[in-house]
Parts: C-alpha cells; structure tokens; sequence
C-alpha cells in the first residue's frame, strides 16, 4: 500500500492526473478486498476518473465500495455528489459541489479538474449559443459576472449594446502544418493509385 | 503405478523446449490421469513445487485435474489462489498444446470465484489468460465470456474495456476450444459491458452479432439477446431497426412473440405515445421487464423521449423559439428547453444555436468543418482500417474456397447439375 501512495502521489505531484485513475484501477485488481481498507484514497480514485472524462468508470466505483466506507468519508461522499452532478449534466450547479474542504491529497486534482471544466464549459458556449448574457455565462463558468465578462473578451467576444455577449462560433482549427499536409496528400495519393491499378 | 512424486520429476525433466511434446503425449495418457485423480490432496502441493512459467504444461494439467475434483459449488479457496497465480504466469505457447484444459480450468477459476463470492479476484488473472490462450487479439476464446461475466458481477466494467474494444474476426475451436455457446455469450455479456460504459452503438453491434447467429433452435441467450437490442435502440436510436435479412427466420418469429413486453413499447414509441403514457405501459409491465433485469433501460428510453422530439423538431424547422420547443416537446418551461437544448449539443444529439436575446433556437446542419486537420486525421484512420479489413477478408475467403470440405459440398453440386442437364430438360421450355 505505502508503495502505491507514493507513486499514486508522485503521479499528482507531476499532475499527470489522467494516469492515476487507471493506476489505481490496476492496483485495485491486483489487491480485491482493498477497496475496504480506510486508507485507500477513495475520493482521489473518484476524481481522478471524472477528470479523465470516464463518468462511467467513476460511478461503478462507488458502486463498488463498500456501504461503510461511503458512509465513513464526507469527502468521498462530495465527490459523489460531484459526478452526480456531472452525470445529468446539472451545469450551474457543479460549482456548488466543487466547493469541498478537499484534503491536499485531493486539492490539485480538485483545482485541475474546475479548470479542465471551466474551458469545457466555454467552448460549449461558443458551440451553443450566438448570443448570451453574462449572469448565464456566469453561472455556466461558475464565476462572477466580472470575471464571466473577462473571460468572454478573451475569446474575443464582444459585448453587445442590450449587454448580451455576442458569442463567436469556434473557428476551424488552426491550419494544419504545412509537413503534416504534405505526408497526408502523399499517403492519400499513394491509397488513390493504389485504387486505380 | 506411478506416483505423483514420479509425475512431478517427469515433468521437471521433460519441460524442456524439445520434450514438450512427449510430455504432452504422457500427460494425456490414462496412467497419469488415473495418479492424478488418486493423488487429488496433493496436486496444489505439486504445482507450488513447479515453476508457472516454465512448467506450464505440467502444472495446467495437474490444476485441470485438481478442477475436476474440487467441488466448484462450495469453492476452494487454496486452488484459486493457486490458478491465479499460474494463469498470469504460464507461457502462452506450452499452453496453447492444451487449450481445451486451459479454458476447463479459466472456467474452473469463474465458479469457484462465484462460490466463493469473490468476482473481483478472478478478474485480472482472466484478463491475463484472455491474453495468453489467443493468440492474436483477432481470435476469440471461450474465456472472453467468463472474464465478462466477472467483471459485471464486481462492476468493474472498466476493466474489461481492452477486450470488449478489441475487434473478434476469427473463431478458431482448434486453438482456443470455443464452442457456439461461448460466443453467444461473448456477445451477450460483452453487450451488457458495453451497455454500462454507455457505447450503445458498439452493445447495439455485439447484440446483433448473437442474433444473427446461424441457428435452427432458439436459445435463451439470444432471446436476451433480442430483449436487451430491442430496448438499446429505443434508446440510442428512439426506434428498432427491422431485423437484417440473413437473420434465422425462427429469431425473427421469436421477437415478434417471446419479446412481448420491449416490443411493445417499441410500437408505442413509434406511435408517437407522450412520456407519460410510455411510463404507465412500463408500470404495468414492471414485473416482466424487473425479470429481465432491463428496468434501467427501460427507465433511460424513455427518459430519451423529449430528446427524440426535440430531435424530430430540427427535421421540420429552421428556427424555433423555445417556448414552441417546450410545448411541442412536453417540457415545463422555456428555460427547461433551453437546458434539454443545451445538454444535447453537448452531447453532440443536435447541432444548433441559442439566441438569448429573442430566446429563439437556431437549427444547423452539421457544424463539422471539413477542412481541419482532424478531419484528414480521422479520414486517414478509416482508410487504413479498411484497407485492413480488406486484407483480413480476402485471407478468409482464400481460406474459405480452398477448404477441403467447402470444395467437397460444392463439387458435388456442380456434378448434381451437370447430371440433370446431361439427362435432358423433362419438359419443354415454356414460352419463347
């Protein structure tokens, strides 16, 4: 166990957040029963496959710990609650849920995940909206009107005369490299010749 | 008589690259069986005495022998520890010389796992021997289906993730000792893993597979099969799908009569039936569908309704405001249109855009620039996956038509033919 804390933490030290989810998930196979232990670190297991973007995983999780360690940990418990939110997409309301006491095991994890949702959130907005006010963008960022307003003018949204923000669709991608574009016209040549023969 | 201590020795001494097969050959044997069988409490002793990875042979038939005569209703705890650990252990190709004992004991591992109510502890070393017995990740083996199972019964669905993803192309039952039954339940349990990780459309696919199955008697498994398809289209899709043609013609009777209840509801929802209605059907019909274990699904299709509308709504119109959605879609209130909206861009179900200054939903067509780079990624992806695919069927259908018994069958129909036309038509010809 002390052996997979500390790899587990260096993982978050050196943020590579995707990895402890699947991390854990091995060494939870390896040792069964270990899902019982108090000193697993549950929560951290639970976010970390909400950050990875494996809601489903996260929530067989739960399932499968045991009912007095749910009932054992606030903390896990405010992770549930989180990915429920997250779950039926109750938009306005995960920031509510992110506010925990998270222990610092957690916290980086915590603070990287409202981050990987804040700009989630934004290009959701660029994707839906065409024009939005700020209270709703703030409340769909999880922020306050002023910081909502700051975060729309850097994308390069205007703020129109009604004072709705005028939401620019997303540009398409940045223009691909000029080698890339050359390796895929010679593949896409080599497979049309191919065809042709 | 020999003894086990002599059995031990022997396959000490002939574990070696060259011997395997006259150790193969003495394993099998009566003799070694009958030690085997006489000598049960001390075959777990045996096999700690041997090395997993270079006594693979020796010890799978002393743990396939031990499987036998264990009672897998009580569970043996000592011979599934022992299994676990030979199953990540052993070497592929000692075990590929046996692979009707390696699967006899991976299922051993699965009962025992049950009986002991355990699931979680045979999940990895299943893994490991789903990757030891096949020997490419193409074919398919009768352990697929039990490693499966496991993993539903402890829910770690995740787990499973690299096998269910892996595409099956071969069933071979030299090498990997699969019956019919084994991939019927393959696509079955795989179904429902799929089901759980929400990739409807590759569940939607296994499920099919078992449906389509070549068969002259109706099983349960297929059955399930139909019940569980039936529900996931309504879901994924919010209609069934006609059964493709080449399906057995006696499973195509069977949905229309054994799937009473999912049928049904499929009628009502192409019937255009409102939410409400749908859910009282589901009331009354909730002891057969809790049978079914498909309350769940049952619960989400309909859940999907006001989606399906919503989704039908973008066929018609170009420009809608929110409070027509709400109303034609049977939802509360502008605002709870606008979130259901909302939600389904993200989901990536409607491609549309929200004005909030006349609170009116614009209706695209699909928002997918061709001209990025991820396009050309993903269009080069499913070039080499075709071209792939192409060469495994080409390989298939050279195997097919040089398979001795294809071209027995069909050369006796070519002289069947040519007998007849040598004998002369029996009638005329009619007409010109």
């Amino acid at each position: 166990m002390e052996a997979l804390l500390a790899s587990v933490s260096q993982l978050v030290e050196s943020r590579q957040f995707d990895e402890v989810g699947t991390a854990l998930d091995e060494a939870e196979l390896e040792e069964p029963s270990t899902l019982s232990s108090e000193r697993w670190p549950h929560a951290l297991h639970l976010l970390a496959h909400v950050y990875a973007g494996r809601l489903e995983d996260a929530r067989f999780l739960y399932k499968r710990t045991p009912e007095n360690i749910r009932q054992g940990s606030p903390e896990l418990a405010a992770a549930f609650a989180l990915l429920q939110r997250l779950w039926v997409k109750d938009y306005q309301h995960v920031w509510a849920a992110l506010q925990f006491a998270w222990s610092a095991q957690v916290a980086p994890l915590a603070a990287a995940l409202a981050d990987r949702l804040r700009s989630r959130q934004l290009s959701l907005v660029a994707r839906a909206y065409a024009n939005i006010s700020v209270p709703k963008l703030a409340a769909l960022l999880g922020c306050s009107e002023a910081e909502a307003a700051q975060a729309a003018s850097g994308q390069g949204w205007a703020v129109g005369q009604d004072g709705l923000v005028e939401v620019k669709p997303p540009g398409a991608g940045a223009a691909a490299s000029s080698a890339a574009a050359e390796q895929a016209l010679q593949r896409l040549t080599s497979y049309v010749v191919h065809l042709e023969s | 008589m020999g003894t086990l201590e002599a059995l031990v020795a022997q396959i000490t001494a002939l574990s070696g690259e060259a011997d395997l097969g006259q150790l193969h050959g003495q394993l099998k044997s009566n003799a070694q069986d009958n030690v085997m069988r006489q000598s049960a409490g001390g075959l777990l002793t045996a096999v700690t005495s041997l090395d997993p990875a270079a006594h693979s042979l020796g010890c799978l038939h002393l743990l396939e022998a031990k499987a036998r005569t264990s009672n897998a209703q009580q569970g043996d705890r000592e011979f599934l520890e022992a299994a676990c650990r030979f199953l990540p252990a052993c070497t592929p190709h000692q075990v590929h010389m046996a692979p009707e004992k390696f699967a006899a004991v991976c299922r051993a591992v699965k009962a025992h796992c049950l009986a002991l109510g355990l699931p979680k502890r045979g999940v990895a070393p299943l893994r490991a021997a789903v990757a030891k017995l096949c020997p490419s990740p193409d074919h398919l083996s009768p352990i697929h289906a039990d490693f499966f199972q496991l993993c539903l019964l402890s829910k770690c669905y995740g787990a499973a993730a690299s096998v269910v993803e892996a595409d099956i192309f071969l069933v071979d039952p030299a090498r990997t000792a699969c019956t019919p039954t084994d991939v019927l339940l393959y696509c079955y349990y795989g179904g429902l893993i799929e089901i759980g990780r929400r990739r409807y459309a590759h569940a939607l696919e296994l499920l099919l597979t078992a449906i389509t199955a070549p068969t002259l008697v109706l099983n349960a498994i297929t059955l399930a099969c139909l019940k569980k398809f039936t529900l996931v289209s309504l879901l994924h899709a919010g209609a069934v799908p006609p059964l493709p043609k080449h399906t057995a013609p006696l499973v195509t009777r069977a949905a229309k009569n054994e799937c009473g209840a999912a049928a049904e509801l499929a009628r009502l929802c192409s019937q255009g039936k409102s939410a409400a209605e749908l859910a009282a059907f589901a009331q009354g019909k909730q002891a057969e569908f809790q049978q079914d274990g498909s309350v769940g699904l049952v619960k989400l299709a309909i859940e999907g309704h006001a989606k399906r509308q919503v989704q039908k709504l973008t066929q018609t119109y170009l420009t809608l405001s929110l409070a027509d959605i709400a109303q034609q879609a049977g939802l509360g209130s502008p605002q709870e249109a606008e979130l259901a909206v909302l939600r389904m861009i993200d989901a990536g179900e409607v491609h549309a855009r929200i004005s909030e200054r006349d609170g009116m939903v614009h209706f695209l067509e699909e928002d997918e620039a061709y001209h990025s780079e991820a396009t050309t990624e993903a269009l080069d992806r499913l070039i080499g996956r075709s071209v792939e695919l192409a060469a495994k069927l080409a390989a298939f259908d050279m195997a097919v038509s040089s398979d001795r018994a294809y071209m027995t069958k069909t050369e006796l129909r070519s002289q069947r033919k040519a007998d007849i036309d040598q004998s002369g038509p029996s009638t005329e010809p009619l007409g010109p």
